[in-house]
């Protein structure tokens, strides 16, 4: 133990001075709320939230890694995971009315829905998030779209706990906990394309799979002590219920994993006796209970099945030659392509860091095989075996998906992926490190892990939250745009429908609705259709919603690639359609319509 | 020594206050954020049979010299008592090219009224036209605390508008309009 005094005194000295950084970087956010809509929360959050913050978690890596006392190294993760915390919860922190467009107003509508007792939570197919969030709402007297908000954050502080104990399952080590906590704090599940930090039943039921992942680490690797056992596993089947209740199809890929762990425990039961998974405990009854809840659960909803059916049919399809997925994906990446974005550099932005970790990864299920003394197998118990099998099976889904184009589904395998890919990256580079720190100087091991996560910290995080960096505008739900489009809808004149820019306002009146199910009877008008004359598409009096948001999104992060900015501005200089509600970032024009 | 013990212990104090303080600072952050939206929202409506507010029935023909009414919405919501004047104009205007130039204009009428934070208020009015023209844009200009010498679009806080015929003839006044 290198216990000296004032070494420890520097330490405790540097993070005390950390977590006075965080505090400034909170008030600086705090202070500092949105006026109006942003389009990047990045370069709208004040510089001095950025340089303290960055402070504060470098200051939380440094510590972690050289302290030897165990309490400062907690004080340190504690640090970063606050931090961390503080960072995924800046839409809150800068006074944002909501975050999440889409599908997330749907959510929040369907939260009221379930709070003021309209619906029942089991007419959702994956009510886990809203009766979380109505939870929430209740016992700390928040407004609905706040406790959503604070839900998903705390999910993600629940990922990064979890992920960071099950890597300490995998590989045990000083190393571990620092590693894996900040492998956890880059979240690479979150990819801002089929998964966000924003409300999302899929993403929230992704982070929360860590814990489900990390109690089966727990569970196989018991030993006979049936009373620990027995709460464990009991914990486990509560989270599978859970996990079913916040996403079915999350449950459907999980038990890939389940599954390829019960085969493999059969297999060397039977075959190869002598290594480390034939003595653990079986999670045969575990994987059946975990189907039963999702048979019991999807019974009575007809979705999945539905999805399943149909992307094997058309994962055949693509194999007989008269498949979509190639030409969707082709698509997508001319849209980038137009809008300045090559794909290449769309791709390592988005998956430059999950790629890395995907190696290092692969190095180590690669050497666990070749090595000949059984090393990492004997260090790991086994339990690469199990991700290897895991991956695989989830590999065949991602393909399915992939060749099936399934509605961008493959991402969210990808997800799932990726939080194994966390943990066994995380434990191959705690493996990595501990066996070098016996050979090499700490002082450089230290500085080049440390180097090594502040840059991957800083290219993950950078796609974190949708921005024009990635060519996506920001979520940013305006109280402007809330309340003006519930004005909008309260003083609606009956037989009067709503049609907006690239969509309808149909999310919106999700929210007014409260009811499960969709909006219906909303649409669009085209940049051509605008330029063309507004009153003449319509024969009768017709509603047109334009944003802030609309125009931003647009004229800068789309550039002009549907709508153009002289477009959009004609909207004002067109007899017959009269601009009669405005707020500043919402304007509702009615549209006389053309007569005969 | 006893200078190290007591630095040490300092330090140990103010490490935990510390951290403390930031779970503190957290929580009050997350369970307390601030509104930075500070705005008004300006609605045109009519005023069904039934009493209640529509966004829709605008005239759109109006004799010269006939009464039609309507009704101007204003929500407060600078979070500060607000002084507003709502200043209604008829304007002849040109919209080439995708932008408007306003050729004329003549006030109709002007309307002071101060709200509370979140305040919402009505002004039911009645509008009387008098120079003829198609296509003429019956404008709605919102100021906070004053007007400036030009009213128009730029200086405006908030601008709604209903297109309006105005004709001699009242016999041209029925609801449907015809345009070239």
């Amino acid at each position: 133990m290198q216990h000296s005094p004032t070494g420890s005194l520097t330490e405790r000295v540097l993070l005390l001075l950390g977590y006075v950084s965080l505090i400034g970087a909170v008030v600086a956010a705090h202070s500092n709320p949105a006026t109006g809509y942003e389009l990047s929360l990045y370069s709208a959050t004040p510089l001095l939230f950025w340089l303290t913050y960055g402070f504060a978690m470098f200051v939380a890596l440094v510590v972690a890694l050289r302290t030897s006392g165990d309490w400062l190294r907690r004080g340190a993760l504690g640090l970063g995971g606050t931090a961390t915390v503080v960072f995924v919860g800046l839409p809150i922190l800068r006074g944002y009315r909501f975050y999440g467009g889409g599908d997330s107003l749907t959510h929040l509508g369907w939260m009221r829905g379930i709070g003021s007792g309209s619906f029942q939570p089991t007419e959702l197919i994956y009510p886990g998030l809203h009766t979380s969030a109505t939870l929430f709402s209740n016992t700390f007297g928040l407004k609905p779209s706040h406790a959503l908000l604070l839900v998903t954050v705390v999910l993600s502080g629940v990922f990064c706990v979890f992920v960071t104990l099950s890597t300490s399952l995998v590989f045990e080590s000083k190393y571990t906990t620092t590693v894996a906590a900040f492998s956890a704090f880059l979240f690479l599940p979150i990819t801002s394309l089929s998964t966000f930090v924003f409300p999302h039943t899929m993403s929230q039921a992704i982070m929360m799979s860590s814990i489900a992942l990390y109690l089966l680490l727990k569970y196989v690797r018991m030993g006979d002590d049936t009373r620990s056992l027995s709460s464990v596993g009991a914990a486990l089947a509560t989270t599978s219920i859970a996990l079913v209740i916040y996403h079915p199809q999350l449950v459907a890929h999980l038990l890939t994993m389940f599954i390829a762990v019960s085969g493999l425990q059969f297999l060397f039961r039977r075959y190869r006796t002598e290594h480390p998974i034939a003595s653990h405990r079986t999670v045969y009854a575990q994987s059946a209970f975990m189907i039963v809840a999702f048979l019991v659960w999807t019974s009575n909803h007809g979705f999945f099945t539905g999805v399943i059916e149909s992307s094997i049919t058309r994962a055949v399809d693509f194999f007989r030659g008269n498949g979509s997925a190639a030409a969707s994906a082709a698509s997508q990446g001319a849209s980038l392509v137009e809008i300045g974005g090559s794909i290449l550099e769309i791709f390592l932005k988005l998956f430059g860091v999950s790629l890395l970790f995907t190696g290092i990864a692969g190095l180590l299920f690669l050497y666990s095989f070749w090595e000949k003394d059984g090393q990492v197998t004997h260090k790991t118990d086994g339990v690469l075996t199990y991700f290897v099998g895991g991956l695989s099976g989830l590999g065949v889904i991602f393909a399915l998906y992939f060749f099936g184009s399934v509605s961008e589904m493959y991402f969210r395998v990808f997800a799932l992926m990726m939080v194994l890919v966390t943990i066994v990256g995380a434990a191959a580079i705690s493996y990595v490190l501990t066996t070098l720190s016996s050979e090499r100087s700490n002082e450089t091991l230290h500085s080049v892990t440390v180097i090594g996560f502040a840059i991957v910290l800083v290219l993950s995080l950078f796609t974190v939250f949708p921005s024009t960096f990635i060519f996506l505008p920001s979520p940013h739900i305006t109280d402007m745009s809330m309340s003006g489009h519930q004005s909008a809808f309260g003083y609606q004149q009956d037989g009067v429908g709503f049609d907006g820019i690239r969509s309808g306002p149909d999310r919106y009146a999700d929210v007014e609705r409260a009811e499960p199910g969709r909006a219906r009877g909303f649409g669009s008008i085209s940049g051509e259709e605008i330029e063309a004359g507004i009153a003449e598409q319509y024969s009768s009096p017709r509603y047109l919603t334009v944003t802030r948001v609309d125009r931003e999104r647009e004229a800068i992060a789309f550039e002009e690639l549907r709508y153009s900015r002289s477009q959009l501005n004609s909207i004002s200089a067109q007899p017959g359609v009269n601009r009669v509600q405005s707020n500043g970032d919402f304007e509702l024009f009615y549209i006389r319509g053309a007569s005969e | 020594m006893f200078a190290g013990t007591l630095r040490n212990s300092v330090v140990n104090v103010a490490l935990v206050l510390s951290i403390v303080l930031s779970v503190a600072v957290v929580g009050f952050a997350f369970a307390a954020p601030q509104d930075g939206e500070r705005y008004s929202e300006m609605t045109l409506l009519t005023e069904t049979e039934d009493g209640e507010y529509v966004a829709g029935e605008y005239p759109e023909v109006f004799a010269t010299g006939e009464q039609r009414d309507l009704v101007v919405g204003i929500e407060n919501n600078e979070q500060v008592q607000t002084e507003y004047t709502i200043v209604t104009r008829v304007e002849r205007v040109s919209t080439s090219d995708g932008s408007v130039a306003v050729l004329e204009a003549n006030e109709v009428r002007r309307r002071v009224v101060t709200l509370d934070p979140g305040e919402q208020w009505y002004d039911n009015h009645a509008v009387t036209l008098d120079a003829t023209g198609e296509d003429l844009r019956l404008s709605y200009y919102l100021y906070r605390d004053g007007v400036p010498e030009t009213v128009n679009e730029e200086t405006a806080y908030r601008h709604t508008y209903i297109w309006v015929d105005v004709t001699d003839d009242p016999s041209e006044t029925s609801p449907s309009l015809v345009r070239s």
